[in-house]
């Protein structure tokens, strides 16, 4: 069947464009060659397009060549027109024939207009209620962290401590180790610290599912939109945002996350800022000290850590920006948000647990590593008059390897070097000192240093247990936790279904840290832990981090960070303790 | 309609969804993601879309610290920002 012939449809390009089509087309009819290979009009539109294809071909074709040379002219005259690309003005006729085609012939309904994700975004992404939304969700997730999360924790502690410590030490007598240092190595080194930290993971596992949820749902992509906002708004770059909210999650990728930033004063100071967002490395700390000394708050002081990191970022970066990174550029970003929608189990899981073996593969390579130098440095005893004695019998002050009092050893000498910086602080003991330092290495260390060197000190009395009582208290104690979580959950909203703690439910290691802080502090236990975690949210970031920033920001930069957050910590730990008293607080 | 979508950007005051952007112009949103993508072939947009959710990736997310061999799988995806280039 012959269809019927029909006027070919021609877009006109506009007066200057189309007379440049015209001046092409009389030039290529002049060469039979290249009109018996190409539609006249199409190859003219083509060449002021700068097809480089086409110009190739047309190289070889008799004619052709000429045809390029007025090609070339019309091109000049045309960009001088229009101070852009030819092929720009071209797409953008094309563009703007399509719109108004569109808008005369498609009439839309207006759900199309308005779907279900843009009336949640309506509200979620409000100029105003969006940060206070985001807030509250933040809120929850922290919320959910610390209270669901707590009898886990205690189960997790349970078992390191009790079975697993058991069963190692039961192994270790069948050699007849029992009372080496082999013993020790295992029970005070490895059990000690990477356990200290394991316990951990319920947190972590917590942490992650929540972030998980709102990331699966869409939301974090519209939190980043609204953050973006308070950092145009505080006159960082828009963009600023994106290496802050990796931040949250470890501070490595954040600070080679500048990199989208363009402007080298704007990829400084975001760089710089980064450490100043928690991340997840810290949360065991905040965690720890929330549960030992506000236990009924624990949520709110964590979530307030979290606020008052960001709030330093923007002071700071309001400071940094009106000052040394001043910069008149302004930022303009779309952003291609997901829709909504419901997150899956399996993505849930895939990326919880992408999350928990990192750090894990952490917990077995950085954080038993650590554990092992800060073993070393506890085992060594050293004499009274100061070098380090491996003696093998009690006539110095110190005592054997790896059977000497901790005070007397390498590590309490080394960190008591540090401690009186500390005292202002409220704890400045060589314990928290020791840990402080040892979190250089990375923050979780903090934790785990802790439970290595407040556990020497108060070693929990173990009661004689067969290997079947163990796994029953395994058993029986996880329905315990599982019975606890799910009673917590109305935490989240203020109602309290758990029991009272008692007191003497505390492990020996957060007496000993409580006893520790009130002790430093003259009794201004809970302030001097406020001051110790804003210490540990500000100061120097781990080594990886810093050597992240000399790569991304320059050696002088780097040092800028390490000494100027310390040198920050400091004083916020201090205005934290000694402002405390002073309004008679803790 | 180019020139529109770079000024409707340029005059943005704070990031803005494709959505809200494609409401503005009173176009749809497909055919303004097809005029952004254009537009950063032609070097007027650039897009910044390292931190975007990639389910093939073994650490859940594609990120540009890869290049440092630093696996980040505490980074959550982010959406794709175009931003205009200076």
């Amino acid at each position: 069947m012959q269809l019927p012939e029909t006027n070919p449809f021609t877009l006109n390009y506009g007066p200057q464009i189309e007379a440049e089509l015209a001046y092409l087309q009389t030039e290529i009819e002049r060469y039979t060659a290249v009109t018996q290979t190409y539609p006249t009009r199409w190859l003219a539109l083509k060449l002021l397009e700068s097809d480089t294809n086409l110009q190739q071909k047309l190289l070889h074709i008799a004619g052709g060549p000429a045809v390029l040379t007025h090609a070339q002219l019309a091109l000049a005259r045309l960009e001088a027109i229009y101070q852009d690309d030819v092929d720009t003005a071209i797409a953008d006729r094309r563009y703007t024939w399509i719109h108004a085609l569109v808008q005369e012939s498609v009439k839309r309904p207006s759900s199309d207009i308005y779907t279900l994700s843009d009336k949640i975004d309506r509200i979620i992404t409000h100029r105003i209620w969006g940060i206070p939304i985001f807030m509250v969700l933040m809120w929850i997730v922290f919320k959910l962290t610390a209270d669901v999360s707590a009898p886990y924790l205690d189960w997790v502690d349970g078992v390191i401590s009790g079975p697993i410590t058991n069963w190692v030490t039961a192994i270790i007598g069948w050699f007849g180790l029992t009372g080496t240092w082999i013993e020790s190595l295992f029970v005070d080194g490895l059990i000690a610290g990477v356990g200290g930290i394991l316990v951990f993971v319920p947190v972590l596992v917590s942490l992650y599912f929540a972030l998980a949820v709102l990331e699966g749902s869409g939301y974090m992509a519209r939190a980043a939109l609204v953050m973006d906002r308070v950092m145009t708004k505080i006159g960082l770059h828009g963009k600023s945002f994106l290496p802050l909210m990796v931040g949250f999650g470890c501070s490595v990728p954040a600070i080679y996350a500048t990199r989208t930033l363009d402007n080298d004063k704007d990829r400084i100071l975001t760089g710089l800022l980064v450490p100043f967002m928690s991340c997840g490395a810290r949360l065991p700390v905040y965690v720890l000290f929330a549960t030992i000394f506000f236990p009924k708050h624990a949520g709110l002081v964590i979530f307030g850590i979290y606020l008052l990191g960001i709030m330093t970022a923007m002071v700071l970066g309001l400071v940094l920006k009106g000052t040394l990174f001043k910069t008149d550029e302004q930022s303009a970003l779309v952003m291609e948000l997901p829709p909504y929608r419901m997150p899956t189990l399996q993505n849930i899981w895939y990326h919880m647990w992408q999350r928990i073996k990192s750090f894990l593969e952490d917990a077995w390579t950085i954080i038993m590593i650590t554990s092992l130098v800060v073993w070393l440095l506890a085992a060594i005893p050293v004499a009274g008059n100061g070098p380090f004695d491996f003696a093998q019998d009690r006539r110095f002050a110190g005592g054997r390897f790896a059977d000497t009092s901790i005070d007397k050893s390498a590590f309490a000498v080394v960190s008591g070097w540090i401690s009186p910086i500390m005292q202002p602080l409220g704890f400045g003991s060589w314990e928290s000192s020791g840990a402080l330092v040892t979190g250089f290495v990375a923050k979780e260390v903090v934790v785990s240093t802790m439970s290595q060197i407040y556990g020497l000190d108060a070693q929990e009395t173990a009661v004689p247990t067969t290997f079947v009582e163990d796994i029953t208290e395994i058993g029986t104690s996880f329905v315990g936790a599982t019975i606890d979580t799910v009673k917590s959950l109305p935490l989240i909203v203020g109602i309290n279904l758990l029991e009272e703690e008692d007191a003497e439910d505390a492990t020996n290691l957060m007496a000993a840290i409580r006893a520790d802080f009130a002790a430093t502090s003259n009794g201004h236990g809970a302030l001097a832990a406020l001051a110790f975690m804003v210490f540990v949210l500000i100061y120097t970031p781990c080594m990886v981090a810093v050597a992240a920033e000399k790569q991304e920001l320059g050696s002088k930069w780097a040092w800028v960070s390490v000494i100027g957050q310390f040198v920050l910590a400091w004083m916020m730990a201090f205005i934290v303790f000694q402002g405390g008293i002073l309004l008679g607080l803790g | 309609m180019l020139k529109k979508v770079l000024n409707a950007i340029r005059q943005t005051n704070g990031p803005v969804s494709v959505r809200e952007l494609s409401r503005q112009l009173d176009t749809d949103a497909n055919a303004l993601s097809g005029m952004i993508e254009y537009l950063v072939q032609k070097g007027k947009l650039s897009v910044d879309d390292d931190f975007q959710a990639d389910p093939h990736t073994d650490s859940g997310c594609s990120c540009s610290c890869n290049i440092n061999e630093i696996d980040c799988p505490y980074v959550a995806p982010m959406p794709t920002m175009y931003s205009l280039r200076r």
